[in-house]
């Protein structure tokens, strides 16, 4: 049956999950574009009822938060926000829990299928901050064999069906700076997941050799699976981001797309230094991630603080708060740029000195 | 280094508090009512796969007169704008009672 053969734009096992999660995405769109701006506007009144600014630092936010918690019409958004995420998982992983072997499988398959592909050492360890239910996916990204699959289908949700043909993930490699000489040889795409912008990336650059980075099998392996399904030749590598496993200057650019808000702040640093090293003077960097700053209009408090606690985003908000442009100046960057994009996140565009 | 970071406010801590394993918060005034949310969510997700699925038979029946459940399986409809309409009018009316609702109550 075409549908069991995952390749790039896979259905979800059955009509039934496929019904649900368009239910479930446009849930979220209402949650998302008709109800916030009322809610925003509900949490703007109470900051200026007691006399804040439009736009406030996190102490301020603490302040007014439990006012803010006390609203039912902002109690109610949250619920409907955790719940619409909860149960989407819920049915997927449910549904291909229900004929595990054949999923797994089809991963085994594809890797006897495309062998020297996939690079991964069986006695990995994963250290515990890489084990949290992210966005409350149950067992996150490394718990359950299956995780790329509910993945996939569970980001179609979370991008509100604007990422159904990978345009996101396309978007983020146009974005990408490049290395001035225009020599691309080796490109990096840092936690990878399922791999969305790896083979777009070998698409775009043909030429050059394409690796994708992640600390979760899983995600990995279904990465390998839908590249070889869709026939594009790129390799995928279970490692740290902080310790990846490749030779000094090997790299001509390195991408990291939403990577950064999810792990500890105290990794920050031994990755930025860890991506300066693989790069070959002259090479690139374009970090894709959460805006950085210590202040933000209340309303974006409100859910910033929503998702690190109950969409399971628990290092997001020291990310937030953090001066990453400067962190990549201390490390020995050098013409460091920030890009607004038409998404809610920010491109940190950076070189190593040549 | 990072002096931005050295001011960090006391609300940013490295790692959030979440709720504990198989703990469920509550964010309405009693945790029922976070519970009876869920199941309209919950319900409206049904009432949706229902729908979605008869949709698709009467529009075989209409067609051919004979259903197979592979044919209702693989079926993609025509009317994909009516559809969407529908759905999008579910939602709306299971919850614009929360979309409208004030702190007064
Ligand atoms: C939000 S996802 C990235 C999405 C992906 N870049 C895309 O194109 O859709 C974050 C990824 O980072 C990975 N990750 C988390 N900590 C990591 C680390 N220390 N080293 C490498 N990967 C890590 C996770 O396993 C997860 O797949």
């Amino acid at each position: 049956m075409e549908q069991r053969n995952p390749g790039k734009h896979p259905h979800p096992p059955r009509r039934e999950d496929a019904s649900h999660m368009e239910y479930m995405t446009e849930v979220r769109n209402f949650a998302i574009r008709s109800w916030f701006p009322e809610i925003a506007g509900e949490v703007g009144g109470i900051a200026a009822q007691a006399g804040m600014p439009a736009v406030i630092d996190a102490d301020q936010y603490a302040e007014l938060a439990p006012e803010i918690d006390r609203s039912p019409a902002v109690a109610g958004w949250k619920r409907v926000m955790r719940s619409q995420q909860q149960l989407a998982w819920q049915k997927l992983q449910d549904s291909y829990a229900a004929d595990r072997e054949f999923w797994e499988g089809r991963l085994t398959e594809a890797e006897e299928r495309n062998p020297g592909r996939l690079h991964y050492d069986p006695d990995f360890h994963v250290p515990e901050s890489a084990c949290e239910d992210i966005h409350l996916q149950p067992g996150g990204y490394c718990g359950d064999n299956l995780a790329g699959f509910v993945f996939y289908h569970g980001t179609r949700v979370f991008y509100q069906g604007d990422n159904d043909k990978d345009e996101i993930h396309e978007a983020c490699v146009e974005d990408m700076r490049l290395p001035a000489d225009g020599q691309v040889r080796r490109i990096l795409d840092l936690g990878c997941s399922i791999g969305q912008c790896t083979t777009v990336l070998k698409e775009r650059h043909p030429q050059a050799e394409v690796w994708g980075l992640d600390v979760a099998l899983p995600m990995l392996r279904y990465a390998h699976m839908r590249a070889t399904d869709m026939g594009v030749d790129v390799h995928f590598q279970q490692a740290l981001a902080e310790n990846m496993q490749h030779d000094d200057d090997s790299f001509d650019a390195v991408l990291a797309y939403i990577l950064f808000h999810e792990v500890p702040e105290h990794t920050f640093e031994p990755i930025v230094r860890e991506m300066l090293r693989v790069l070959r003077p002259g090479g690139t960097l374009t970090v894709i991630d959460t805006p950085n700053s210590t202040v933000f209009p209340s309303p974006n408090w409100m859910w910033k603080t929503f998702d690190a606690r109950y969409n399971c985003e628990p290092y997001s908000q020291a990310f937030g708060a953090f001066d990453f442009a400067a962190l990549l100046e201390e490390v020995g960057f050098e013409d460091i740029r920030k890009e607004t994009t038409n998404t809610f996140l920010l491109n940190t565009l950076a070189t190593k000195p040549g | 280094m990072n002096s931005k970071h050295d001011e960090l406010s006391r609300a940013q801590v490295e790692r959030a508090a979440l709720p504990g394993p198989g703990e469920e918060p509550h964010f309405l005034p009693h945790p029922v009512m976070d519970r009876l949310l869920e199941a309209v969510i919950v319900l409206g997700g049904e009432l949706w796969i229902e729908r979605d699925r008869r949709r698709a038979l009467e529009s075989l029946l209409q067609s051919k007169g004979v259903v197979t459940p592979e044919e209702i399986e693989t079926h993609s409809e025509s009317d994909a704008q009516g559809r969407q309409e529908e759905l999008t009018a579910l939602i709306t009316r299971l919850l614009d009672p929360l979309r409208t609702m004030r702190a007064d109550g």
